[in-house]
């Protein structure tokens, strides 16, 4: 059997250049309201939620009255400044971000370790709890602290670690896998993400 | 009238960093020197009896840095990062320089100067690049970056080691915030860069002060600062390969014998190190012969 491959490192820095770009979008005071967040369950989107911050973190922006960024769940909201990442249901008047998953601004900032084994079978919804027995354990109504996050996104990067490569229905899916060096078998919807970019 | 031809290291600026062993230092110089190569070197303030053997030789095209402009170095401390700096700006500085190669006095050439010149001169940049998160975690990997490091040689101080053993206790640095999104790289120190890489790298620096405010408290930021730099500039994409050849014994490179040569011309690189004409002189005659002919003791 042979190894899924792996996406060269230099295309991963250069898709993570690209996410530079959002500064333009920021304006000057550089405040952000990030709505729409992942559920807790969405490991998938807890990464991007993650990358997104990062992103703004190295940009200088902070929390605040200013270009809004929906990152898709719930209600589209109304703002003056709406920039939509992913992109689902556009509203005619949304301006939405030509840009690669904010997951990519991750990558360099987790370590590779060396390759586990067998292939890890994402969930076919973006639903990680059959994969994470803390996440069931997690009552849904309680509010849950940065540490735990932190900690769930640190299990997810240890499972996918123990694996040889990745099986991801979702582009979200194989970035995490390219970002911690594992393959990924392809998807339409993964080939046709890592084209455009 | 047929115009005299150019030496063939005419362009290249060598910066050097030094403090001990001053006859196998004069002997790169002079290679280089001979070679038209311009050298700006550094040395320790310490080493004075380095400092007296090469005022004292009077090489031509040697650019000695001051030592009241040089540091203090410890290994694997933020001052080897400082004196390359000094070194790179008062190169920089020189009208018709092209090429710049960070050496130390213990380097010497694997090839003859043409073809030395061919090997360097191909437009690309000649160093070990690599990204940090990609390392085998049970080296340094991003560690060096997330913690605060002492400097000191942690094989023989107990101390230095205790401590940056247990730097992990203060909790990990933010990267992302404190790189300001570009991607931790490192490698190894010895570097060679074409002059607009390096120029660019500069102009970075002049207009980010927090680049060199983060690397302070990096460890052994000589392999990561301008790795790092380089990676976020355009320039990181003519990547050719590393300059010079090392041979580890621990954390320290093995002085080279004889038997070593055929493994470090194998490697392809222009430069290798460590020579020490005292101990193997041998190797440092036969690395000489095969480029060209020079004063060898």
């Amino acid at each position: 059997m042979t190894a899924a491959p792996q996406v060269d490192p230099w295309q991963l820095e250069r898709i993570k250049r690209r996410l530079d770009a959002l500064q333009h979008w920021l304006g000057e005071d550089r405040r952000v309201r990030i709505l729409g967040t992942p559920p807790l369950e969405d490991i998938e989107g807890q990464f991007r939620l993650a990358g997104l911050r990062c992103l703004l973190g190295a940009l200088g922006a902070r929390p605040g009255q200013g270009a809004t960024i929906w990152l898709g769940h719930g209600e589209v909201p109304v703002a003056p400044n709406l920039l939509l990442w992913p992109a689902p249901g556009l509203p005619a008047s949304a301006t939405a971000l030509p840009l690669p998953d904010p997951m990519h601004a991750l990558w360099g900032l987790l370590e590779h370790h060396p390759p586990g084994n067998g292939t890890l079978h994402l969930p076919a919804q973006p639903d990680w709890r059959p994969l994470l027995p803390l996440l069931q354990r997690l009552p849904p109504w309680l509010p849950v602290p940065a540490r735990v996050r932190r900690a769930l996104l640190a299990r997810a990067q240890r499972l996918v670690r123990a694996h040889a490569e990745v099986a991801a229905p979702r582009p979200a899916g194989s970035i995490l896998a390219a970002m911690l060096g594992r393959g990924f078998l392809p998807t339409p919807a993964t080939e046709a993400y890592w084209q455009q970019w | 009238m047929v115009k005299p031809a150019s030496p063939p290291l005419a362009g290249f600026a060598c910066l050097v960093l030094a403090h001990d062993n001053p006859a196998q230092l004069l002997l790169l110089l002079r290679w280089l020197g001979e070679h038209g190569a311009t050298c700006h070197l550094h040395l320790d303030p310490r080493a004075v009896a380095v400092r007296a053997a090469v005022e004292q030789a009077a090489l031509p095209g040697v650019a000695l840095l001051p030592a009241a402009q040089s540091f203090r170095i410890a290994w694997g401390g933020f001052d080897m990062v400082r004196a390359t700096l000094a070194l790179l700006r008062a190169a920089l500085a020189q009208p018709g320089v092209t090429q710049l190669c960070l050496l130390s006095g213990t380097h010497l050439p694997l090839l003859p100067a043409p073809a030395l010149a061919e090997r360097l001169g191909d437009g690309a940049n000649h160093l070990d690049l690599r990204f940090a998160c990609m390392e085998p975690p049970d080296r340094e990997s991003l560690h060096r970056f997330w913690f605060r490091g002492v400097p000191g040689r942690q094989q023989t101080q107990p101390l230095v080691r205790w401590l940056n053993r247990h730097a992990w206790r203060l909790g990990p640095r933010n990267l992302a915030r404190g790189l300001h999104g570009l991607t931790p790289m490192v490698g190894s120190q010895w570097w060679h860069l074409t002059a607009p890489a390096a120029r660019a790298m500069l102009t970075f620096l002049n207009a980010n002060p927090w680049y060199e405010a983060f690397f302070r408290h990096a460890r052994i930021p000589d392999e990561s600062f301008f790795h790092t730099l380089l990676g976020a500039t355009p320039h990181a994409a003519a990547l050719g390969p590393p300059m010079s050849f090392q041979c580890m014994r621990g954390y320290s490179p093995a002085v080279l014998t004889p038997a070593a040569l055929p493994a470090a011309r194998a490697s392809g690189a222009a430069f290798a190190r460590k020579f020490d004409q005292a101990t193997q002189p041998e190797a440092v005659r036969l690395t000489l012969a095969a480029g060209a002919p020079t004063h060898v003791g």
